[in-house]
């Protein structure tokens, strides 16, 4: 206690009982006796050679990796491995027992306790009684298992947020997309350079089913609408009700204006096909404008959404129930609802 | 309360009386969607509502119930690494219920913020212990009490476990090891949770 040295001598088993993985070796390298975790060990690591550089592999320091003699390495902290087996890695410091005795040396696994328990089947008896070892273990366990349930969280935190994502983007009246689906497919779209068609179809008469029948039979026109809408289109194309009776058509594609014309001619007749409800049958028709994505050096959404309803405003005007495509003179017309607010 | 803590309770209920039960707890007391999250903490009158409802819905006093749950917790194949990390804590029995002074030290570097009850350890007699805790939520010690009898029998261990309230709030859990009747227990073997 008092800086003074003391010598001790403690008999073989003891030394065992606290350091289980130390080595006794002569002065020549030759091991004498090993504790009884590595002899475990080696044992199972098939090793025969009793000499200390046979059994063992210098990693570290490196410019010691070749180094013999065992009095070169007293009091550096040295990397080993086994020279049969690579996977094991452990730490160990030789100290001198005495010029003629030789050195003893003990081993640890340090960082790489984890999986030398795993690979070599460990139990608490492996390990000295002061060893924090199995706190060790212990540690890494409930990490591991608390990381589990943390990711079983997120996980379950992703369904919800995918569900809220689709509910975001479907108008829950119809089931269809609704306008910011609708808007960030066409922008998707003009991203992608593909050529498209944009479709607003607005419904005539739609008020009159409301006033008349009232707001439930009116829903349920509008999810009627919305189905032969779906099946009117191809597949690929994209249907969103953006407004009350109000709907935008994605056709990918579609740029010829006597195919978009015709394509729409069939719409506006699957909606005129009369509507049964509960106790009536009712009729809507409906008007469209459309906007073809090459006929815009810059396609945008906005931009074609408002040459759309340019388009639909010329419709309306034309009579009912039928379509027209935006064209390049409609610009000058300054009597479109739009064209004043612009 | 912590949400760990809780979710072993949710789990407890709804292992032991089904889904639909569960349900109709967690309504009765309020909780929000319809159940706890392990990483939150919640106000321990929630708990305590739970458990409420729980006592009349089942028709069972709560320290039944608290002491099914603390079996539970060691029992259910589906908190196996639970019952694991339980086992870190003694070689035996014995050294496992000398060693519950550190449960709470252990519980936090599992979990930072998980906070459990002080368990002070007497030992009055050979192989008779005393653990007396100091939980600002009673019935601590009877979970615990739960814990400790399927603890008993997952290290094959025979003993008598017993649990009281005394008058100055504590609670105390009695512990009477049985000599030289061991049975087989559960395996342990230390590398078998770090595998996948």
């Amino acid at each position: 206690m008092n800086g003074a040295s003391h010598l001790i001598s403690l008999p073989t088993e003891t030394i065992d009982r606290l350091l289980p993985m130390h080595l006794l070796v002569d002065p020549r390298g030759g091991v004498t006796r090993m504790g009884p975790t590595l002899a475990k060990i080696t044992e199972a690591a098939g090793i025969s050679s009793s000499q200390f550089g046979e059994i063992f592999e210098i990693i570290r320091p490196q410019k010691l990796a070749n180094e013999k003699r065992l009095a070169d390495l007293v009091g550096i902290r040295l990397r080993l491995r086994l020279q049969t087996s690579h996977d094991t890695v452990f730490q160990a410091m030789v100290v001198s027992v005495g010029r003629s005795k030789g050195y003893l040396i003990d081993l640890s696994f340090g960082i790489s306790v984890v999986s030398a328990v795993e690979e070599h089947r460990l139990t608490r008896a492996d390990f000295a009684p002061t060893d924090p070892t199995i706190e060790v273990l212990y540690l890494a366990e409930a990490n591991r298992s608390v990381m589990r349930e943390a990711q079983r969280l997120i996980m379950r935190l992703q369904g919800a947020r995918d569900e809220a994502q689709v509910a975001s983007l479907t108008d829950g009246l119809t089931g269809l997309e609704n306008r910011r689906s609708v808007e960030m497919t066409t922008e998707a779209r003009i991203r992608a350079l593909e050529d498209f068609t944009l479709l607003e179809i607005d419904l005539d008469l739609f008020k009159e089913v409301n006033d008349t029948y009232g707001h439930a039979a009116g829903d349920e026109v509008l999810r009627v609408i919305a189905q032969r809408l779906r099946l009117t289109l191809r597949e690929g194309d994209v249907v969103a009700r953006v407004g009350g009776d109000e709907f935008v058509a994605i056709l990918p594609g579609l740029t010829d204006p006597t195919d978009v014309v015709r394509l729409a001619g069939r719409v506006i007749q699957r909606i005129e096909m009369p509507v049964a409800l509960d106790e009536a049958s009712c009729q809507v028709s409906a008007s469209i404008g459309a906007a073809i994505s090459i006929d815009f050096d810059a396609p945008e959404y906005n931009a074609m959404l408002q040459a759309a309803d340019t388009a639909l405003y010329r419709a309306k005007k034309n009579g009912r129930g039928h379509a027209e495509v935006w064209v390049e003179a409609d610009e000058a017309t300054s009597d479109t609802p739009l064209a004043k607010g612009a | 309360m912590h949400g760990l803590i809780n979710k072993g309770l949710q789990g407890f209920l709804t292992d032991a009386y089904g889904e639909g039960v569960w349900y109709r707890i967690a309504n009765a007391a309020r909780l929000r969607d319809g159940g706890f999250e392990a990483f939150l903490t919640y106000h321990p009158r929630l708990t305590r509502r739970v458990l409420a409802v729980a006592e009349s819905f089942l028709g069972k006093p709560q320290d039944v119930l608290l002491e099914d749950l603390g079996s539970y917790l060691v029992a259910s194949p589906k908190l196996e690494a639970f019952r694991r990390l339980l086992r870190f804590g003694g070689e035996d029995f014995s050294d496992f219920i000398q060693s519950l002074d550190e449960l709470p030290e252990r519980a936090r570097l599992a979990v930072p913020d998980l906070v459990l009850p002080t368990i002070n350890i007497r030992e009055p007699k050979p192989n008779e212990f005393e653990l007396i805790c100091q939980s600002n939520f009673s019935g601590f010690c009877t979970i615990l009490a739960g814990m400790l009898r399927a603890m008993a029998d997952d290290y094959g261990t025979l003993s008598l476990i017993e649990w009281e309230n005394r008058d100055d709030g504590s609670e105390v859990v009695f512990v009477r090891l049985l000599d030289g009747t061991y049975f087989e227990g559960r395996e342990f073997d230390l590398a078998a949770g770090t595998a996948g």
